[in-house]
């Protein structure tokens, strides 16, 4: 598959009255042609921060302070502002978890969407026009003749999150990156815009990055997917990998943690907070939390560790010294994978 | 004084009990609203003479709105927020909702507006009798001196500028004072808090 | 008066907002004609979606508003009639309540202390002495430590403060629990931590409770019997199994066939149902209403659609 974007050794800091948080510390991805990455994490892991660095939305207080972002031949980090407006939009599209503050409210929605296109492509009113309807109907807006004139107000978030990605759509981009489009939304309407997104990326063959920290969605949307904690990447591989051998044990307890419509037994919570971005814990950042740490996890931070060539997971128990100490993966988990192993077998 | 203690009770009245009574009740203080405060002055010199005790009359009966105004926004902002709600779940009666719940937190744009609310006397006052209501020389008052002063202009500026500079000084003196008490009955402002939305 | 088997019963309650009036008065029916009961000790979660009527119902039960018509009974009281000082005193001893933002449910200006012993002050315990040690009692019971119980809200995370907000429930040892969303605004991670205390809670002094949530999968971890909420009115009520296996109204089915599932395999080739309600049901001339369809499985239909889900469970059996 065609590499389109690569990410180097990427560290961001940002300055605040406490100090210098230390929000992205090392992290390496790749993103092909035509596939989804998911990256999952949760609140403090950094995945937001990484993508913004993409596009080039960092907050003032943030300092990239060394690593690149290849795309299309130019490192994203040292591309001035100015050129940043031919990318951002035109290339790389962004979706935001909340629409209505994607969406200036006291502009109609189709003078929003056409503003795009005539911008980047310079059509006449006419053409963005029709252009704009044939977008919304794309993303599945009923009416799109009428509601082209309708105010943001008057559509629910759904249909709002639908116009967000129209509007990122019309800027034909070569990438798409979304930031928990569907968090703020009804299961319902989560899955309906999923599948609209699933399908528009099939049709204009788009590269997407989805970050989310809800795993089923991971399951529905993703080809490959970053576990992200505390600034860095914790294990990476190919969706069935990272559901069905799991390596790492922040992914064994996110994993765990979230009870599906068949769990019955205790959830395995994760002990603690996450850590303090300031003072980064040495070694293994979740060695705190974990119940299977070892001592060097918490002296040197593990590299990472091959388990094919699409899956590496960065832990101290993959070393083959560890191999005797090396606790299993928590039952609760391995009955999971053989159920769904199971299902998988019936419905396939 | 008088016109911040009417104000905060009329508002939060108003605020905390909503509905029938608050609609009666903002219809007549809107209604005085409208009656600026060199008139009702006027008004009660006509009656109670010049002197120190017409001026407190007018400006307190007109100066209350303002603050009651404000409190029953604050009441409404603060009546439904969770840990209210929360308390009147364990069963606290209004009086301790009203004091141990939104007071402490609708108290800080209040405290500033009712320390302004001293300064905004003074300059009033002066005001009056830079134009010649209210308290005539030889009491003092720094109206009156600006307005002796304004006559001296020419010949001696500083006669205007030194009460100038002093009203000045007071407001911003009291405005200060005003939010650094704000901020000190703010436990959220001690300790440090990291927010972090990475 | 014949013993219900509810500890909570709600019949037919509704829940109208009004704004405006004359012409432009607007009525928004929150909750419509809702009827459902929980029993001793057991767990109901109430799930729907986004103004489903969900959190109006539960705060409609604890009266932070007043229904609009209906009867809610718990254990034989009637706490939905006129307030008055004794009906408060009942309700605010009996039933407590969980809120769901841990930012805006603790009160600022307050001491730890001070939040939880709230609850004891306004039953009469006066002395300091005591309404410290049971804030440390419950403190530990719910995970903190004693150092925590002199610090402020914003000092502590999420987790942590829906903790307290759990501690400010439970010391006034409750008999029912209302948890509108108690995880919903947490990290998954904590999440987890939370539900865990809850059950540990539960088991412990023997709780009733009612879980609001819109997590399905949460809602079917945590409780016992679930009731699922479409535009104010209860669709389908049934034990969390039955729901699972045999969902029977449209939109349970739909909602069931909209959460996504860890499971990559699945997941790509799934079937999602959609619930358009003018489409999936005609009520020109049958109107429906709650019926059994069987042993503690409640579906909102009509006649005709009670012989088809009777047909469908019958076949579901064999």
């Amino acid at each position: 598959m065609t590499l389109i974007l690569k990410v180097n050794d990427l560290r961001i800091n940002f300055r605040t009255y406490g100090g210098l948080v230390q929000a992205v510390r090392g992290i390496d991805f790749e993103l092909h042609k035509g596939e989804t990455l998911a990256i999952v994490g949760e609140s403090g892991s950094g995945k937001s921060v990484s993508i913004r660095a993409i596009l080039g939305i960092l907050s003032n207080n943030a300092i990239i302070q060394s690593g690149e972002i290849l795309y299309d031949g130019k490192d994203l980090t040292k591309v001035s502002e100015d050129d940043f407006h031919q990318i951002r939009g035109k290339r790389i599209g962004l979706i935001f978890q909340d629409p209505l503050s994607a969406l200036n409210p006291i502009v109609r929605i189709g003078k929003q969407i056409t503003e795009v296109l005539r911008l980047n492509q310079k059509m006449s009113r006419k053409a963005a026009k029709a252009k704009a309807i044939e977008l919304m109907e794309i993303v599945g807006i009923p009416d799109a003749e009428i509601r082209f004139s309708q105010y943001p107000f008057q559509f629910s978030g759904g249909m709002r999150q639908r116009i967000v990605i129209a509007i990122a759509l019309a800027g034909d981009p070569e990438i798409l990156i979304c930031d928990e489009p569907t968090t703020a939304l009804d299961v319902t309407v989560q899955a309906k815009i999923l599948e609209q997104i699933n399908k528009i990326k099939a049709e204009r063959n788009l590269s997407v990055i989805f970050i989310t920290h809800d795993l089923g969605v991971v399951a529905n949307m993703a080809d490959r997917v970053n576990v992200m904690y505390a600034g860095k990447i914790v294990e990476t591989g190919t969706s069935e990998e990272i559901f069905f051998k799991p390596a790492h044990p922040y992914t064994w307890a996110l994993l765990s943690s979230m009870p599906d419509l068949q769990t019955t037994q205790r959830l395995l919570a994760i002990p603690g907070t996450p850590p303090n971005m300031i003072y980064p814990p040495k070694g293994d950042a979740f060695a705190a939390r974990s119940h299977y740490a070892l001592k060097i996890d918490y002296e040197q931070e593990p590299p990472f560790f091959k388990l094919s060539d699409t899956h590496y997971a960065a832990t101290w128990l993959l070393h083959p010294k560890a191999a005797k100490n090396r606790m299993e993966i928590p039952e609760v988990l391995r009955e999971r994978i053989e159920r769904m192993k199971r299902s998988g077998a019936l419905n396939g | 004084m008088t016109n911040v203690v009417i104000g905060i009770t009329y508002g939060a009245i108003a605020g905390y009990y909503g509905g029938t009574a608050d609609m009666i009740m903002m219809r007549f203080t809107e209604v005085l609203e409208g009656i600026p405060y060199v008139v009702m002055t006027i008004l009660f010199m006509m009656i109670f003479g010049t002197g120190m005790f017409a001026i407190i009359l007018a400006l307190t009966a007109t100066g209350w709105v303002g603050m009651a105004s404000m409190i029953r926004t604050q009441f409404y902002r603060f009546k439904g927020r969770e840990y209210v709600l929360a308390s009147r779940t364990l069963g606290a009666s209004d009086r301790s909702l009203i004091f141990r719940h939104i007071l402490p937190n609708a108290i800080g744009p209040i405290i500033t507006k009712a320390m302004l609310a001293i300064p905004f006397a003074i300059f009033s006052e002066a005001f009056l009798a830079y134009i010649g209501l209210g308290i005539q020389a030889p009491e003092p008052s720094i109206g009156v001196m600006l307005s002796d002063g304004q006559k001296m202009l020419l010949q001696f500026p500083y006669q205007t500028l030194y009460p100038a500079l002093l009203i000045s000084l007071l407001m911003i003196a009291f405005n200060l004072f005003a939010n650094g008490l704000r901020d000190a009955l703010d436990p959220t402002k001690r300790g440090e808090e990291l927010m972090d939305h990475v | 008066m014949a013993e219900s088997e509810y500890i909570l019963e709600v019949k037919h309650l509704c829940q109208h907002f009004t704004s405006g009036s004359g012409k432009n008065k607007i009525t928004v029916k929150a909750v419509e004609d809702v009827s459902f009961g929980i029993r001793h000790a057991e767990t109901f979660g109430l799930v729907g979606e986004s103004g489903c009527g969900k959190t109006t119902t539960g705060r409609t039960i604890i009266r932070l508003y007043d229904p609009s018509s209906g009867e809610v009974n718990f254990d034989g009281v009637n706490i939905s009639g006129k307030m008055n000082n004794q009906l408060r005193k009942y309700l605010t001893e009996n039933i407590a309540m969980i809120f769901q933002d841990p930012i805006e449910s603790l009160n600022p200006k307050m001491t730890i202390q001070e939040i939880i012993g709230e609850g004891l002050k306004i039953r009469g315990v006066k002395d300091k002495a005591e309404i410290h040690r049971r804030v440390v009692e419950i403190l530990n019971k719910v995970g903190l430590t004693d150092e925590h119980a002199t610090r402020y809200p914003h000092e502590f995370s999420g987790g942590q403060r829906q903790r307290i907000g759990i501690a400010r429930a439970m010391i006034i040892k409750p008999k029912m629990i209302i948890a509108d969303e108690p995880v919903s605004a947490l990290d998954v991670s904590i999440q987890a931590q939370v539900i865990n205390l809850l059950n540990d809670l539960k088991e412990e002094m023997g709780l009733t409770i009612l879980f609001i949530a819109h997590n399905l999968s949460v809602v079917k971890y945590f409780s016992d019997r679930i009731g699922v909420m479409y535009y104010g009115r209860l669709m389908e009520v049934a034990k969390g199994d039955d729901l699972y296996a045999k969902p029977l109204h449209p939109y349970t089915r739909a909602l069931l066939s909209a959460i996504p599932e860890p499971n990559p395999i699945t997941e790509r080739t799934r079937q999602r149902f959609d619930y358009d309600p003018a489409r999936d049901h005609d009520y020109s001339v049958e109107k429906p209403s709650m019926v059994e369809v069987e042993p503690d499985h409640f579906v909102y239909c009509s006649p005709s659609e009670l012989e088809k889900y009777r047909k469908v469970i019958a076949q579901g059996a064999q």
